[in-house]
């Protein structure tokens, strides 16, 4: 009986360690900038020296469904794939994500935001725990993606700016997807520019978008443009 | 003896640990559809529907603690606001819309006026976390329960230690709206062959089908639609309803169908509670049609509903079969006293 016991349980822990050896993890970084300048939020925020008006005192925003691809094919995609980055705590971001095979790719894909699925399945755990800040109360639905601060104007005034992106349902689904040609690296090194995303809005004209709309898509369209790769 | 004890001890186990597992089928009825909410994904449980019931009734919800869920959805008017058109906060602030009706809850896919909230679990953040309702952030809440020696026992019993999160605290809330159940009403024992509609409650009942059946449809006495039913906006506050949500000019001034189960005691009626009679929603819908509505109108009302005096009377007769007393004043629904008043 004893030995039967023991016997099942040395298959299972060789299997477990063949199960690790097998697995591959990818190391993925995400840094964030301002042009130039990697974003630093602290206490008082991010005040950038190219450009002295401008101070960003948020930026948060979820990506998910992680996927891996070879030749256009699908060969992982992370299963429960919702990371929240808050830049407040951390930049450049770092984690990992792992796949229970080896795997050889050229391209990975991931969403910028969530999906319309996850948007009306109540309320969740973890990082998609509604008192992350990044959930609609008033109206049911994830903020895909938030930054904000203060900025110039025309008239050399400083606006506060406030842009929550986000929406699952039609026409104004708000999740988009990103995609990049990698090298089968370890380690992939992302950046995202908020300059880029900055340049594209006139704060004169606006500097608060708060539930789903047209412009929020597009809004949504230039943050996923602003993303680039580092990796080398 | 040794591996009796242990099968002995094993079935008190199950048996001890199935206890407080509710049967869902008792707040199914069987001439109910099946419901929206999953039930698999937050299985009914004695503790967890008595931790709902002691967060529904703690103003400890609200900034100031002076505002309860109970506040704006009494038990006594079918779980909604009587004295009041539009909902009532804080430092008296007051919302813009009439609090709603909750009651069979599992029925429904979209929640509020305009359908903004699309899940019964997160229903409850957005009374918690509106300024002119509860005007508390959700974290905050979060810590008093964590400090409340009460909810420390509650989440205890309710999930087997004392942990308090968004996700515990949300669905203790959903089990015990999920418990609100009214389907005990005389149609409903009529509907059952138990009773019998007088001559004037038959006779409302077949204007009822012919009248209203369409979008207050049986036997939850809503079709659980969005429309618009011909009543012009309303110059204080200029909610148009579902568009707030979608920004879709096809659903300008559309707002969901309510049931009309309980409409003895849920006035006053509509999404701003303009009007506190029942005379008043019908001569409303007696003078509704298409030409002096908002092109959005319900097809159902193009030509309004025209009754007679007498039609009226055997309308309302009819309506009034709705209300369900075994629902109103179910000691299980009420305030819980045995939670709060122990000591």
């Amino acid at each position: 009986m004893k030995s039967a016991i023991l016997r099942f349980l040395l298959i299972f822990v060789c299997g477990f360690f063949a199960q690790i050896a097998k697995a591959q993890k990818i190391n993925v970084t995400i840094q964030h900038t301002f042009g130039n300048e990697l974003l630093v939020l602290g206490e008082e925020g991010f005040h950038s020296k190219t450009d002295s008006t401008l101070q960003i005192s948020e930026l948060k925003y979820y990506i998910s469904n992680i996927s891996f691809y070879k030749k256009g094919t699908c060969v992982f995609s992370e299963p429960n794939s919702y990371r929240l980055l808050d830049v407040a705590n951390c930049n450049p971001c770092t984690f990992e994500v792992t796949s229970p095979k080896k795997i050889k790719y050229d391209e990975m894909r991931f969403t910028l935001g969530i999906d319309s699925l996850t948007n009306v399945s109540g309320v969740l755990e973890g990082d998609l725990d509604p008192t992350k800040g990044m959930y609609w109360t008033w109206q049911s639905g994830y903020i895909n993606f938030k930054l904000e601060g203060t900025g110039k104007l025309n008239d050399s005034s400083n606006k506060e700016f406030q842009f929550h992106l986000g929406g699952y349902l039609p026409p104004f689904f708000n999740a988009q997807t990103i995609q990049f040609k990698t090298k089968n690296k370890e380690k992939l090194i992302l950046g995202l520019d908020v300059k880029t995303v900055l340049k594209s809005i006139d704060l004169n004209k606006e500097s608060r978008l708060m539930s789903p709309s047209a412009r929020a898509v597009e809004l949504s369209d230039v943050v996923s443009n602003s993303f680039y790769q580092i990796t080398k | 003896m040794k591996y009796r004890l242990i099968l002995f001890g094993g079935i008190l186990l199950v048996v001890f640990s199935f206890r407080s597992i509710v049967n869902e089928g008792l707040f199914i009825p069987e001439t109910f559809p099946k419901p929206v909410y999953d039930f698999n994904a937050n299985p009914l449980n004695e503790a967890k529907i008595e931790l709902g019931r002691a967060l529904f009734y703690d103003p400890i919800l609200s900034k100031d603690s002076t505002i309860s869920c109970a506040s704006c959805h009494s038990q006594y008017s079918a779980f909604t606001h009587v004295d009041h058109n539009v909902s009532h906060g804080i430092n008296d602030k007051l919302g813009f819309r009439n609090a709603p009706v909750l009651m069979n809850l599992a029925w429904k896919s979209l929640f509020m006026h305009d359908g903004a909230v699309n899940h019964l679990d997160v229903q409850a953040m957005a009374p918690i976390t509106n300024a002119d309702e509860m005007g508390e952030n959700l974290n905050n809440v979060i810590l008093k329960l964590q400090k409340s020696p009460l909810y420390c026992q509650l989440f205890q019993k309710a999930y087997g230690d004392s942990t308090v999160n968004s996700g515990r605290m949300l669905k203790a809330i959903s089990q015990f709206m999920l418990t609100l159940v009214s389907s005990n009403s005389k149609y409903d024992s009529a509907m059952r062959n138990q009773s019998q509609f007088s001559l004037k409650e038959q006779k409302g009942y077949a204007l009822f089908k012919q009248h209203c059946n369409q979008c207050h449809t049986e036997p939850l006495f809503t079709n659980d639609a969005f429309m618009n039913n011909g009543l012009a906006v309303d110059l204080k506050y200029n909610d148009l309803g579902r568009f707030r949500v979608t920004q879709q000019k096809e659903d300008s001034l559309k707002f969901k169908v309510p049931t009309l189960r309980n409409i003895e005691f849920s006035y006053p009626y509509m999404h701003d509670g303009r009007f506190k009679k029942l005379a008043q929603v019908f001569n409303h819908y007696g003078k509704v049609n298409s030409a002096n509505a908002n092109s959005t109108l319900a097809k159902e009302l193009r030509n309004g509903i025209v009754l007679t005096s007498d039609e009226k009377v055997e309308l309302t007769s009819f309506l009034l079969t709705l209300t369900d007393k075994t629902f109103l004043f179910n000691k299980d629904h009420s305030f819980p006293k045995h939670i709060f008043l122990k000591n």
